[in-house]
């Protein structure tokens, strides 16, 4: 039988650890893109992916059944990979100091030097993407990303449907320039 | 431009439309409008494509195969966890509700301070007021007339009285009482309280084990019979023997208006009234209720034995106090089993022991709650009994079915060193089993009631101070079932301390990067002492400011990260490895003599290192960073009676791992020990070689860059240039090994045989006799297979063509001819745009004749890249990739020891298409389009494409070039590559031409 996220979340409520892995299992997916979109690693957004999915079971008794589960949960994906990018200004990571590092980069083996060119093309727009802002960014991802209704965007931001608009098509038009300044040049 | 809907409207539209979520009017409009405007047209077709690149740039990605199962066990040991964790206070509650809890609270904080002071002269106040409550009793007040107490007395008076009650003179004591405790003492009731109190009262302190005496009859036979209209004075209580009695509050004389509550206790029930607005239920049923007449002037508190209570606001609400006849035998506080709370309307709030509220309840809720067990209330759950429900199984299969004493409670107030109260501080009462958490109310307190099946040692609360990051342990004497604390904990001073960084040598170190942490084992977190970073001044002294006092057995974890060199940790209290000593009112950190031990694992190829101390505090992350494999070897620094834990993983190109291991790596008395998870992973010590190259007057030659080759292989060992003197030391794995080392100065290149050895190396090589030496033939050429020259796989799906078939090069194989010792460099400079823009983080790839890439290098900031040790006197194809700035190749050939600058222009790929010459062409049966790119730096390069089944040709990444030409069949094409790179450019039929024969 299928149950409905929120009809699982209320059992989770209730204690019922099962329902809520199935959440997980639904969830894992669209959780951890999101934390990737944000963090740029996998280990950062595998971390911040089970810290959200903690989270939202410590406040399983906060959430509102009347609402829906996903902006919830992105919700707190959003937050929780916000903390780990402002940890992470707080606690860089170093690079490492020998030479051996230094001089072994010239000669290091990466495998990910080369991309075909549709990868190419789509590194391009991630690579426009992170430079805007997160208040124009994460609309988009979560739009195209997700493929989400607009008014479950503004519920997962915690923003109006008309606030929502305008970063949506501020964040198009700025996407849009900058590519078109990319190629230009 | 269109009459129905102005352009600003249509493109604020746009997104909907786009969407598809607009309606069907607007969306007619939309396309009315788009049909005549070509600029919002333009525009829309500018949004497709934004959103086109979009969709394909933002794939889901899936998490690692075994995150699901990590998480569940996450979640499984949260759960065990949070198992019996207080609950939190509603958010919901107004703050009216926490005014009044407040001023309560305010009340009772004088009491405590006037304890010592009023101990001398309780007997005295108590013998007065008892005194003047029989002579006011017995002075006959009138009925319905007000006694006279004082302004702010007040009292309550017999309204009606259907049955047999009595007055007696037992005081009930509100709050918790201590419990062997040395830190503060429990509050008390009011001073004349107190001290009939301590002869009547059951369940506290010294006075327990008279409880089993107490009973009805006994207490009836001490009582005074009371009447319709009698007042109650404060301090005294009510025991219904028969019938029920009604009570009312009535206002006082003084004006003030006080709650109009009536109360109506049934027979066998025991109430103590307290003061105005406030009474406890000791036993029996009792229902309150808002006396509409009167008016009600404010909340009315009901506790329970043993603390705690209702706060009812307004409305009606019955309270149910059962005996508990084991409870009793137990000589337990309060006496009392369950007590139910049923709020039939209004709204109320249920106060914990320490006074902090613990839930709201409105109309048809209910709370039940056993005296040692956490609360549990339902909402408008009826008359079932919700502790058969078991709605938590987490929490059903470790409640004590008895609901029998195995709950202690622990509650108190947390103040500041000058004795503010602390609110929204985060608490955890940490007990060896469990762990709970909680936090501080808006007046400081705070309350706990872990389970506690026996006597518990070793409980400690542990306070943790936002914004500090600070976490205070405050140690708590035996909890044993039952215990009540009532604990009043103080915040210690902070204090400056000052402190000296010093290197292996005993030299101060400079500018290093400080950070503090205090760990707490049984929180297992490692919090930051302070915030930010400390940075040693010119002597390496510095002084951390505002640090709380360390306690006993707290350690203070000092993490030095100085210039250049790897981190190293220590403790302010008894070291696990490195100890911070106290000299001289400084605390001196030396730092240790780091050793590198180096992991040989062949096949790895990605080693993400996390580096934890051992000991106390290994669960915390020095670093995490990616290491270099060279060779399949990784070299990592290790701190002495520390260990560096290593998790190393192999990756594909997915990301996903493949293998992975844990190795922990440690050096102890010089030998390196370690353990190790996973397939084929050997931790070596390496062996210290130093050299010193001598120029040809016999100086030493600083500055030269060297490399040092594995013989068997050809793979780089260690790469570096000399110091000052001409010295470098090496560290060398496994020195049995035949090793070559070449020495590059100024395009000269010599090589040496280092002749194997078990020992330790001290070669001192002179340029000169290098020289002189006959240089061995093996070159840094390599096949592909070896990890630093590996075939890309990715690559082929990037060309559009065959490379192979278009770049024909000569051969380049492993070895070069004869003779062949000296390398050359190359210096990069790559742009793009025509020179305008510098191209960082382009990548330079060395192309091999079967078309395998090795990276050689990335471009640095200005766009440089020097790529050295490159094989001579052949062609070398050199390619440079950047995502969004295109490609360039170069060819070249390089001189012995020579050097070359080269300018590269990057150029963005083309991208061509359009349709095939019909009729003959086709009939010819060609299958393919062979495509030359003529002019530009791609120049001379032919490929073939395959047509798409429509006829049409479209080839996306065509190299830049100044034309290209197109075989097809008989026919022949060419296209000036005009315009910017970034426009695709169409082939058009009519420049086919037939080939002229």
């Amino acid at each position: 039988m299928h149950r409905s996220d929120e009809e699982l979340m209320k059992l989770a409520v209730e204690g019922a650890l099962s329902a809520f892995e199935i959440l997980v299992e639904r969830y894992k997916v669209p959780v951890f893109s999101l934390c990737f979109q944000m963090l740029r690693s996998r280990e950062d957004a595998e971390e911040a992916s089970q810290e959200t999915f903690l989270k939202a079971y410590r406040a399983r008794h906060l959430f509102d059944l009347e609402r829906r589960f996903g902006p919830w949960i992105l919700k707190i994906a959003t937050n929780t990979s916000r903390d780990a990018l402002r940890k992470r200004k707080t606690m860089r990571e170093y690079p490492s100091s020998d030479f051996l590092a230094r001089e072994a980069d010239h000669f290091g083996s990466d495998a990910k030097g080369v991309m075909d060119p549709t990868e190419l093309e789509a590194e391009e727009v991630r690579m426009v993407l992170e430079s805007l802002s997160e208040e124009n960014r994460l609309p988009l991802v979560l739009k195209y990303l997700h493929g989400m209704k607009n008014r479950e965007i503004a519920e997962t931001l915690d923003i109006s449907l008309t606030s929502l608009k305008v970063r949506l098509s501020r964040g198009r038009s700025i996407l849009h320039s900058r590519l078109c300044q990319r190629r230009e040049a | 431009m269109s009459q129905g809907m102005p352009c600003r409207t249509a493109r604020e539209c746009l997104g909907d439309y786009l969407d598809s979520s607009c309606p069907d009017i607007v969306r007619e409009r939309v396309e009315a409008h788009l049909l005549e405007c070509k600029d919002c047209s333009r525009h829309l077709s500018e949004l497709e494509y934004v959103e086109l690149r979009l969709k394909k740039a933002l794939v889901p990605m899936e998490p690692s195969a075994d995150f699901s199962r990590n998480l569940i066990e996450r979640l499984n040991d949260e759960a065990e966890e949070s198992w019996g964790v207080v609950e939190e206070p509603s958010e919901s509650f107004t703050a009216t509700v926490m005014g009044r809890i407040q001023e309560e609270l305010q009340e009772e904080a004088p009491r405590r301070n006037w304890k010592p002071l009023l101990r001398a002269g309780v007997l005295l106040a108590a013998t007065l007021l008892v005194a003047l409550g029989v002579i006011l009793f017995q002075s006959g007040v009138g009925r319905n007339q007000l006694p006279e107490e004082g302004a702010t007395a007040s009292l309550f008076q017999v309204e009606s009285l259907d049955g047999r009650a009595l007055l007696l003179n037992g005081p009930s004591l509100k709050g918790s009482l201590g419990l062997g405790l040395d830190l503060e003492e429990a509050p008390t009731g009011k001073a004349p309280a107190a001290k009939v109190a301590a002869a009547k009262a059951p369940g506290r302190e010294g006075s327990s084990k008279k409880a089993e005496a107490r009973t009805p009859a006994r207490e009836a036979s001490q009582g005074k019979e009371l009447q319709p209209g009698n007042p109650i004075p404060l301090g005294k209580e009510v025991l219904v023997l028969k019938g029920e009695i009604k009570i009312r509050a009535r206002a006082s004389q003084g004006g003030t208006l006080l709650p109009g509550w009536k109360l109506e206790a049934e027979a066998g029930s025991r109430v103590a009234f307290e003061e105005a607005g406030r009474s406890t239920l000791r036993k029996g049923r009792l229902r309150i209720s808002e006396s509409r007449e009167e008016g009600s002037g404010g909340s009315f508190f009901l506790g329970f034995p043993g603390g705690g209570g209702i706060l009812i606001h307004k409305g009606k609400v019955e309270v149910d106090v059962r005996d508990d006849p084991w409870a009793v035998a137990a000589g337990l506080p309060g006496g009392a089993s369950k007590i139910q709370v049923d709020l039939e309307e209004g709204e109320g709030v249920l106060v914990g022991v320490s006074g902090n509220p613990i839930q709201k309840l409105l109309p048809g809720d209910r709370a039940l709650m056993r005296p040692f067990e956490p609360l549990r209330i339902s909402h408008g759950v009826g008359v079932q009994d919700i502790l058969a429900q078991g709605a938590d199984p987490l929490r059903s299969a470790q409640t004590d079915p008895e609901g029998l004493g195995s709950w202690a409670e622990v509650g108190g107030r947390l103040q500041s060193a000058v004795g503010a109260p602390l609110s929204g501080i985060d608490l955890r009462l940490v007990l060896p089993q469990q762990s709970l958490r909680g936090r501080t109310s808006p007046s400081g307190t705070f309350h706990f009631r872990p389970e506690v099946g026996d006597v518990v040692l070793g409980a400690f609360l542990a306070v943790e101070v936002s914004g500090t990051n600070t976490v205070l342990r405050f140690e708590l004497p035996p909890l044993r079932p039952g215990a009540r604390m009532d604990l009043t904990l103080t915040l210690p001073q902070v204090e400056s301390l000052p402190a000296r960084i010093l290197d292996a040598e005993g030299a101060p170190l400079v500018s290093a990067k400080l950070r503090l942490f205090q760990w707490e084992p049984l929180l297992k977190r490692l919090v930051s002492l302070g915030q930010g970073v400390w940075v040693t001044g010119p002597a390496g002294r510095v002084r951390f400011g505002g640090l709380p006092l360390p306690q006993v057995d707290q350690r203070i974890l000092l993490v030095v990260e100085p210039r250049d060199a790897p981190l190293f940790v220590g403790y302010l209290d008894r070291a696990a490895f490195l100890r911070l000593q106290r000299e001289g009112g400084e605390w001196i950190l030396r730092s240790p003599k780091l050793t590198p031990v180096l992991l040989e694992a062949p096949g790895v190829t990605r080693v993400l290192v996390e580096e934890r101390p051992q000991g106390p505090a290994r669960d915390m992350l020095l670093r995490k960073r990616e290491l270099p494999v060279v060779g399949g070897r990784v070299r990592v620094m290790v701190v002495p009676q520390a260990s560096a834990i290593l998790r190393w993983w192999t990756q594909d190109a997915e990301g996903a791992r493949v293998h992975e291991g844990r190795v922990v790596a440690g050096v102890v008395a010089g030998a390196v020990k370690g353990s190790v998870q996973g397939p084929r992973v050997l931790i070596k010590k390496p062996q210290r070689l130093q050299i010193q190259v001598l120029d040809a007057r016999g100086e030493g030659a600083s500055g030269l860059r060297f490399v040092l080759l594995r013989r068997k292989d050809g793979l780089p060992v260690l790469f570096g240039k000399t110091a000052k003197g001409g010295f470098a030391n090496l560290l060398l794995v496994d020195s049995r090994e035949d090793l070559e080392l070449r020495v590059s100065d100024q395009g000269r290149t010599r090589s040496f045989d280092l002749p194997p050895t078990g020992d330790l190396l001290v070669a001192r090589l002179s340029f000169g006799r290098i020289a002189q030496k006959k240089a061995p033939s093996e070159t840094l050429a390599r096949e592909g297979g070896d990890p630093g020259f590996r075939l890309v796989g990715p690559l082929r799906s990037w060309r559009p063509f065959a490379w192979k078939t278009a770049w024909k090069t000569s051969a380049w194989k492993t070895k070069g001819p004869k003779g062949e010792n000296q390398l050359g460099s190359v210096q990069l400079s790559l742009s793009a745009g025509g020179g305008a823009r510098v191209v960082p983080s382009a990548r330079v790839y060395l192309l091999s004749e079967d078309g395998g890439l090795a990276l050689l290098g990335t471009s640095d900031l200005l766009g440089q890249v020097k790529v050295v040790d490159l094989p001579v006197e052949r062609v070398l194809r050199l390619l440079v990739v950047h995502p969004v700035e295109g490609a360039a190749m170069a060819e070249l050939k390089l001189r012995s020891g020579e050097t070359r600058r080269m300018l590269l222009e990057l150029h963005a790929r083309k991208r061509v298409g359009g349709a095939l010459p019909k009729g003959k062409a086709g009939a010819s049966g060609a299958r393919f389009v062979e495509v030359e790119i003529l002019g530009g730096p791609f120049g001379g390069i032919r490929t073939v494409a395959i047509p798409g089944a429509d006829g049409r040709l479209d080839l996306k990444d065509l190299p830049a070039g100044e034309s290209y030409r197109f075989r097809y069949g008989g026919y022949e094409a060419r296209l000036n590559a005009s315009g910017d790179a970034k426009t695709s450019q169409v082939l058009r039929p009519d420049l086919w031409k037939p080939v002229a024969k």
